[in-house]
């Protein structure tokens, strides 16, 4: 499953476990790596700080990025990410933990594909793979046995 | 003229002045007229009777002895005497005439025109009378002839009146050009005094549009002692009395607008506070619920085959306590935010919008069956995004209190009454008692236990909200076990 990264930016350890916990569930797989913070997410995708030597040519599938963030905030991580060639095209699914409609279009306006409401609303975030094309997700949804 | 003369204060002082003064002078000089005339003409009167007396008196001798000579020598002297007096006198002696008992004349000034011993051929006076003849300007007058105690005869003289007339005419000329200088002279007085009395007037008239500037000064009026000075101290005082109220009029304004300049100040750093509150509510505070309720979730699926079944109750009820308040915060969320969202009006299909909004409830609850009733074609200006909120809780509220109802059913529907659009939601639900009506509308309050239907007992109030801001009127009416009906105007 190499290469199939889904990338979590969440500071709230209960959140990362609970997001975490519903995708094993739903039997998705695949690789989760999760950051603390948005700095940590930049330093994660362009191989920075301390992940200095991570092979940038492999970036996830998906990012889950939280809005509210220590350091620097999920608009911000989004917006870099938009900015830069490297992670221009990776799909980003914010996770809002209400319906701040002011939170939501201003991800659209930065380029967010999708928004789901924390914890992970599985079929939710499902609805949102399937509209971008990340059928994977679905396949892996197929137990192996 | 009558307009012209209303207008002016000036015209209508000149005009009484001179009429006044035109009216009283030819009133005087018409009454002086009329005695002196009068006065004459008895002078006159009074003359030529005495004169005519005179002759007689005269003529007596001669007429009596029979000397017509000497007679008619007498008559012609006191003709011719009284004819080189001519000027400057008020009558003439035409002609003098002698008559006997018998009425022939026997003596004449003037025997052409009278021939001795013929009758005498004009009227003849009563003795001692006058008698005026029309249209001539003669008067004649007649005195007896007495001798011894006798009448012998009588004597009638003819007088020319007319230099009297002439004198009066003349008399009447004067008076006419005294009375037209003495006009022209009051008109000017009179238009010099009407002037005097109404030019104050101009100078208030012309300081008038300075008044309230604190500098209206008329020294012209308010130095002088009489009534002006009185009223132009009165606008003087007037005009500083309403400078003063103007400035203090001012001040509180500018003290206004600062006050209100602060207040908006601290209006808007209060918004913004609210909103940052809103939004740490909405993230922080939900955190700590996803946490309560993920684990009770994760203990429940994950561990549920070693907890009894007491564990997994109390678990449910951790979970619906966390639930329940994630609903409160949403609905508190949504209340704050229809309080402070700015309006964006525009046409609203309501119809459409409720029934996507049944649409999404028939979706989220498929066992329920109820029937619905949308009138078509129900538009509205106002916002969309608050008129969304307002249909989703009146008919999420309609949909949930139906819950226990043998066929249920919604309307939506509006009428016309009292000129007004009025929108109306019925349903046949559990209804409520209308002795608690006014509790309806008010944030936290609940006509229900959360046992028979959940609820936070804010959706009615962000309705309230939503309709407050939009400037109409919400009420309802409703029956326990029969159902409730909201009715809604928007402006």
């Amino acid at each position: 499953m190499a290469g199939k990264v889904i990338l979590l930016v969440e500071d709230n350890p209960d959140d990362r476990i609970l997001t975490v916990r519903a995708l094993k569930q739903h039997n998705i797989a695949n690789v989760i790596d999760e950051v603390k913070d948005g700095q940590e997410a930049l330093d994660y995708l362009f191989g920075e700080g301390q992940y200095a030597g991570r092979d940038v040519a492999m970036q996830p599938q998906v990012v889950l990025l939280d809005l509210k963030l220590p350091k620097v905030d999920g608009l911000e991580v989004l917006q870099r990410m938009r900015a830069d060639s490297r992670t221009k095209r990776i799909p980003v699914v914010v996770l809002t933990s209400s319906s701040e409609q002011q939170d939501i279009v201003s991800s659209f306006d930065l380029g967010a594909n999708s928004y789901v409401r924390k914890p992970v609303d599985f079929n939710a975030f499902l609805d949102a793979a399937k509209q971008l094309g990340l059928y994977w997700l679905m396949l892996n949804e197929v137990p192996n046995g | 003229m009558r307009k012209w003369l209303l207008q002016s204060f000036f015209r209508q002082v000149s005009l009484i002045l001179v009429a006044f003064s035109v009216l009283s002078i030819s009133g005087y000089a018409y009454q002086n007229y009329v005695d002196l005339k009068h006065q004459w003409r008895s002078a006159i009167n009074i003359q030529i009777l005495h004169l005519t007396g005179f002759a007689a008196l005269m003529a007596a001798n001669d007429l009596r002895y029979e000397k017509y000579f000497d007679l008619w020598e007498k008559l012609r002297k006191v003709q011719n005497q009284a004819a080189e007096e001519e000027k400057g006198a008020l009558f003439l002696i035409k002609d003098i005439v002698v008559l006997d008992n018998s009425g022939n004349v026997v003596g004449s000034s003037d025997p052409v025109r009278h021939p001795l011993l013929r009758r005498y051929d004009g009227q003849i006076p009563q003795s001692s009378g006058e008698m005026q003849i029309a249209g001539s300007g003669r008067v004649k007058t007649a005195a007896p002839i007495i001798f011894g105690g006798e009448r012998i005869g009588s004597l009638v003289m003819a007088f020319d009146i007319a230099p009297f007339g002439r004198f009066l005419r003349q008399h009447l000329r004067d008076f006419a050009v005294y009375l037209i200088l003495m006009t022209l002279a009051t008109l000017l007085f009179g238009l010099a005094l009407a002037r005097w009395i109404t030019r104050p007037l101009g100078s208030v008239r012309s300081v008038l549009p300075m008044l309230g500037s604190g500098q209206a000064a008329i020294p012209s009026l308010s130095l002088r002692q009489d009534e002006y000075g009185l009223l132009g101290r009165a606008i003087e005082f007037a005009d500083r009395r309403i400078h003063e109220s103007e400035e203090q009029i001012r001040m509180h304004r500018d003290h206004l607008e600062e006050l209100v300049k602060q207040r908006t100040r601290a209006l808007e750093a209060a918004n913004k506070e609210l909103e940052a509150f809103s939004y740490a509510v909405s993230h922080d505070l939900r955190a700590p619920l996803r946490a309560i309720d993920g684990f009770s979730l994760a203990l429940v699926e994950d561990y549920g085959d070693k907890l009894d079944d007491a564990a997994k109750g109390y678990l449910q009820r951790v979970r619906g306590g966390a639930q329940k308040m994630g609903r409160l915060i949403d609905d508190m969320l949504q209340l704050s935010r229809v309080t402070r969202a700015e309006l964006h009006y525009a046409a609203v299909d309501l119809s459409a919008m409720a029934e996507q909004i049944v649409h999404d409830l028939r979706a989220q609850d498929p066992h329920r069956e109820v029937q619905v009733s949308i009138a078509p074609g129900l538009t509205v200006s106002g916002d969309a995004g608050l008129l969304g909120i307002l249909l989703q809780n009146i008919l999420g509220n309609a949909w949930k209190f139906t819950r226990d109802a043998r066929e249920a059913h919604i309307e939506f529907d509006s009428r016309l009454q009292d000129g007004e659009q009025v929108f109306l939601v019925r349903d046949n639900g559990a209804g409520f008692d209308m002795r608690y009506v006014s509790k309806l509308f008010g944030a936290f309050q609940r006509l229900h236990t959360e046992d028979e239907f959940p609820g936070t007992g804010i959706g009615l109030a962000t309705v309230q909200r939503v309709i407050n801001r939009h400037g109409g009127r919400i009420w309802a009416e409703g029956k326990v076990e029969e159902g409730a009906c909201f009715y809604f105007v928007l402006k």
